[in-house]
């Protein structure tokens, strides 16, 4: 339970990482990215259309994972959280993704805007033409959007994690005012930008359906795969260092547990309510989701992200249990992997499609460049913030009686 | 926290830190059963110091909530399919998306009571509170550590133990007086602590 009382720890420097691991992860996602183009840019227009859709599938997870660790990142800054101080560089090497390459992918998908979105194809027929909705769903207008949506939080979140670095060398007394500040900008550019990206972008392959849960939904999403990745990376982490306790495992594995139950709090609240009012507009989205053997997804993702991380993590010991918790994170990382697909596919295909040999590369591709992005950063910067105060407060748990 | 076993050694400390080190010391190098601890507020990981099992409480909890959950949802089934049934919106009579909140509601609603009276019993306060008062300065700064005692031969260990673990006062509680609710102190062979009281 008590460790020994640290009174310093040393800078531990970056974790050792084979550079041709870095490399052949960097090697796979450029691959399945060729893959993808050759597929969006050569291939007949239906191979076209399956492209884009796995792409846009693909980047989103990704890019919900680093969103999701930016947020987690700012939260802890503003509630001033101690016990994360040990694993801060967790959630930061997913941030990283966002600006080395992540914001690339959603201003890349413009140019497949006419597939991915059926409002924006050449012989597109709204559903309420002459309205201002028409107008907001146009691919002029919609460019205008991911940029404004996209680009202040990859700056904001790449502030938030080079501060965080910088301090690794020169401590910084002012760092966690700083911090603070940015932090609280973030969150509410993210409240904003977040829900207006999951309804632009994501919602609008469905452009008659529409819920103003949706941006909430993708958030619980995106939090939660987040801290699932984060878990993962804990394991790794552990391994390295005995820095790492039962109750950063313990604190963590609540964290998974209760946004499992968030997110189906969440999800379970918007299908209910649509299906209670039963208006025609509103009940597609779930009847298009439902029906053509689509239903299998469904019972997958509840039980992948709500069901069995719930009740296997209930128990206080089963979130000290390393292997339990990563077999959950795991299944999380799926189920918000299907529940991605199951929101954006059936708007191109009435029954079950699965995923094609080019979606397989494509999310290859996005996968190598998200894992070349984590890994760069461990292999580039120490694996503690050494140069934080609360380290040692993180580390020697201070911070349960303070 | 149990009622306080007696007779009983108690050490006076200041902080909360020494108090979780003696615990532990007193439980695993010493060897002393029952051990009980006072603070002002809740010292973590001082369960796992003075090795206090887990409590039935959340077992409790946790058989109310299934229970309310199964009720609240039987009555719904029961009350809209059979005793009443309205058609709805053309929606079969046990539609059951709609009745999940308030199945949770009553899950949770009879967890937390069972919660509360598992608690209260738990802690011997119910039906009603008998506290026993230590010292007022148990609720203000003092961290006070029990090490409930069977003979003298355990008691001269005890204090010795304490005395060791420079613990600032040194108190024997002899015996409750059940009358009037209090603890009855006996003297403390050669002095009793650092502290005078």
């Amino acid at each position: 339970m008590h460790g020994p009382r640290l009174s310093h720890i040393d800078d531990p420097g970056p974790l050792r990482i084979p550079p041709a691991l870095t490399l052949g992860t960097l090697a796979v996602g450029v691959l399945g990215l060729l893959v993808f183009l050759f597929a969006a840019f050569t291939g007949a227009e239906e191979t076209r259309q399956s492209a884009w859709a796995g792409f846009f599938v693909s980047y989103i997870f990704f890019f919900f994972i680093a969103l999701g660790a930016a947020a987690f990142l700012a939260i802890q800054y503003v509630t001033g959280a101690k016990w994360i101080v040990v694993l801060r560089r967790l959630p930061e090497a997913l941030t990283s993704f966002l600006y080395r390459g992540g914001f690339v992918f959603p201003l890349f998908a413009l140019l497949g805007t006419g597939y991915i979105y059926s409002w924006a194809a050449p012989d597109a027929t709204y559903p309420y033409p002459n309205t201002v909705k028409e107008w907001w769903l146009s691919p002029g207008v919609h460019v205008v959007k991911v940029i404004v949506y996209v680009v202040p939080l990859v700056f904001l979140a790449f502030f938030l994690v080079k501060n965080s670095l910088r301090s690794d060398r020169r401590p910084d007394p002012g760092f966690s005012q700083r911090q603070l500040r940015l932090s609280i900008i973030f969150l509410v550019a993210f409240g904003f930008l977040f829900s207006l990206f999951s309804w632009d972008v994501v919602m609008s392959v469905e452009p008659r359906w529409f819920s103003t849960m949706f941006g909430v939904y993708c958030f619980s999403g995106a939090f939660l795969s987040a801290i699932a990745a984060m878990m993962i990376l804990t394991f790794v982490l552990r391994r390295r260092t005995d820095l790492v306790q039962g109750r950063h495992l313990y604190d963590m594995g609540t964290y998974v547990m209760g946004f499992a139950t968030f997110m189906a709090y969440i999800g379970f609240s918007q299908f209910m309510l649509i299906w209670y009012a039963n208006l025609e507009d509103e009940t597609l989205f779930y009847i298009r989701r439902f029906e053509g053997n689509w239903m299998p997804l469904v019972v997958a993702l509840s039980l992948l992200k709500f069901i069995i991380p719930f009740l296997v993590l209930m128990p206080p010991r089963m979130r000290t249990n390393v292997y339990a918790q990563v077999i959950c994170c795991l299944g999380i990382l799926l189920g918000q992997f299907i529940d991605i697909y199951w929101i954006v596919m059936p708007a191109y295909s009435d029954t079950l499609v699965l995923p094609g040999l080019v979606n397989v590369a494509t999310f290859l591709g996005v996968a190598g460049i998200f894992g070349w992005s984590t890994l760069s950063f461990f292999a580039s910067h120490s694996y503690l913030p050494a140069g934080d105060p609360d380290l040692l407060s993180s580390v020697n748990g201070d911070y349960l009686h303070a | 926290m149990a009622r306080l076993r007696v007779p009983a050694v108690l050490g006076f400390y200041d902080d909360a830190d020494d108090l979780l080190h003696v615990a532990e010391k007193a439980r695993v190098q010493e060897g002393f059963k029952n051990l009980d601890a006072y603070s002002p507020y809740p010292v973590h990981g001082m369960e796992e110091a003075l090795g206090l099992q887990r409590s039935w409480v959340s077992t409790a909890a946790r058989v109310g909530l299934f229970v309310g959950a199964f009720l609240g949802f039987t009555f719904q089934s029961w009350a809209s399919a059979i005793d009443w049934p309205v058609n709805i919106g053309g929606k079969p009579f046990i539609s059951w998306p709609a009745w999940i909140p308030i199945t949770f509601e009553t899950g949770v609603l009879l967890a937390g009571f069972c919660n509360l009276f598992a608690l209260m019993i738990a802690c011997g306060i119910y039906p009603k509170p008998k506290t026993i008062i230590l010292s007022k300065r148990i609720t203000n700064d003092r961290f006070v550590m029990t090490i409930p005692v069977k003979d003298p031969e355990e008691e001269k260990r005890a204090i010795a133990f304490l005395r060791r673990h420079k613990v600032l006062k040194i108190k024997i509680a002899d015996r409750i007086d059940q009358e009037r609710e209090r603890v009855v102190f006996r003297a403390v062979p050669e002095g009793g602590g650092t502290e005078s009281s």
